[in-house]
């Protein structure tokens, strides 16, 4: 295996590197990756330095740094584009970039701003700051995010466990699962698929999951306050603990009831799927 | 600036909504001068509408009515599967008969609350949670939302080749499950037109699909 340590110094304009290179960076900084084709890993290291690996016969890597942030674009040799995957290690508190329109994509510890798109692939997210992941085709998964979530797929599942910033999740066709969630603002959604949320109901919070055609689960605190307001067209409702209706039915099949305070905003809608309340 | 509350204005008239928010609602008609003039707004419209007599509009008439709006109103018919909760009622030839008197007052109501309380014209990129409410029907749905995703479909026809297949094929499932929800969400909202939650649901389901189209075509653009 090749291995250069390049100084500061080499972090100039474009540069052609060998297919392994570890170079000198601050404490904080971000790096913006492309591929055409591949897979995308980045992950964290205690070590003040990024490295590149291209994985992928041929591959060589166009590196080229601005400031605080290093691009990277794997090129290929010949003619056709590069399909080489790319792993990256990056300093703790870095963000990341990453985005690849055929390949899936997993980062993991970088603790800045981290953003990850591709159309054909899956997503996989731990140990972020604020995160905004979105996929054509292919499931979503973040993990531990220490700020806001955005978590997109237009085919595949979406899965948020441990977040304390405000939460956005979609999908059109799967489920969205979103567990061990402090948030004071959570929106979730799917065409095709169940909702479900395990967390806190913070005062003063909001709270709006909605799906076309699936179920919506959501776990409520035996100590939330919370004023719920029920929407379905044509499914049924049912709640897993006594709940005095202060409005129910009518022609809007709307439903809605206040827990202690009322204070946060809760409100929970499928247009002919069921929709039930436990508790955690 | 003060957050408005029309799209609950017909259900307020309508005696159908729950204490606390009947509660709220007046209390914020106490102090938007605004929301208390479509409020007036509207239950001239019933009032107008509830002496009109059983009678059959001249059917030249309905021309002009068409070319003079350019989002019509959809008018609520009393539909046999789901026999509407209403205070009030209007036979069919009444409800013909009001026809030009609705159009020319409730659509200025209705446009009153989409250009005034609810989101900003134009086809909104997300979905805001502290964006209040309008009151949606099919045709200003439709208005706001059909040429937008027409171009799309065309942008991302003229951009397929470039995607992998199994993009455009889970891409296309996708919009299909999408067209099946805009079609039931329709179908709901035409039989009942004064439901904010299904004109909500149309409305976020629509904007779901614009939304799916401009990221898609923006990956093909980057491919």
């Amino acid at each position: 295996m090749m291995m250069n340590v390049l100084a500061a110094a080499l972090a100039a304009s474009l540069m052609q590197a060998p297919n392994d290179t570890t170079f000198a960076v601050g404490a904080t900084g971000r790096v913006d990756v492309e591929t055409f084709s591949g897979a995308i890993v980045v992950r964290s290291w205690d070590r003040s330095a990024v490295r590149v690996r291209a994985l992928g016969n041929g591959a060589a890597l166009n590196i080229r740094t601005t400031g605080s942030v290093v691009y990277v674009r794997p090129q290929s040799r010949g003619p056709a584009p590069s399909r080489a995957g790319l792993e990256i290690h990056v300093p703790a508190a870095w963000g990341v970039a990453a985005s690849s329109p055929m390949g899936g994509i997993v980062i993991d510890g970088a603790g800045g701003e981290v953003t990850a798109s591709t159309a054909q692939g899956s997503i996989e997210i731990s140990r972020a700051g604020r995160v905004r992941a979105e996929s054509a085709n292919g499931s979503v998964q973040v993990s531990d995010a220490r700020g806001p979530v955005t978590a997109r797929t237009a085919n595949g599942s979406v899965r948020i466990d441990g977040a304390d910033g405000d939460v956005l999740a979609e999908t059109v066709n799967g489920p969205v699962t979103l567990t061990r969630i402090r948030s004071a603002s959570v929106e979730a959604s799917s065409m095709n698929g169940q909702v479900s949320y395990t967390g806190s109901i913070l005062d003063g919070g909001r709270y709006h999951f909605s799906t076309h055609n699936g179920a919506v689960r959501m776990a409520v605190p035996e100590q939330a306050n919370a004023t719920v307001s029920i929407y379905t067209h044509s499914g049924r409702f049912d709640a897993g603990f006594p709940i005095t209706l202060t409005f129910g039915g009518g022609r809007t099949n709307r439903s809605e009831f206040v827990l202690g305070s009322g204070s946060a905003r809760i409100e929970l809608e499928s247009f002919s799927g069921d929709i039930r309340l436990i508790r955690p | 600036m003060q957050e408005h509350r029309t799209e609950l204005l017909s259900l307020y008239l309508d005696d159908d909504l729950a204490p606390a928010e009947r509660q709220r609602l007046e209390a914020h008609l106490e102090a938007c001068d605004e929301c208390r003039t479509t409020l007036d707004e509207l239950r001239a419209v019933v009032a107008a509408a509830a002496l009109l007599p059983e009678r059959q509009p001249p059917r030249d008439l309905w021309a002009g009515i068409r070319a003079g709006i350019e989002a019509p109103v959809v008018i609520a018919l009393p539909q046999p599967q789901r026999p509407p909760a209403r205070r009030f009622a209007f036979t069919a030839p009444q409800l013909a008969a009001a026809g030009i008197a609705l159009v020319l007052l409730s659509s200025a109501a209705a446009w009153f609350a989409a250009t005034r309380g609810g989101p900003a014209a134009g086809v909104p990129v997300a979905a805001s949670a502290a964006a209040p409410e309008a009151v949606h029907t099919v045709a200003q749905l439709d208005a706001r939302y059909v040429h937008v995703i027409d171009d799309l479909e065309a942008a991302l026809a003229d951009a397929g080749d470039v995607l992998d297949p199994a993009t455009v094929a889970a891409v296309r499932a996708s919009l299909e499950t999408i067209d099946q929800a805009i079609a039931e969400a329709r179908e709901a909202l035409e039989r009942d037109p004064a439901n904010p939650f299904l004109g909500r649901h149309l409305d976020s389901t629509m904007r779901r699909k614009v939304d799916l189209l401009r990221r898609v075509t923006r990956v093909a653009s980057m491919s």
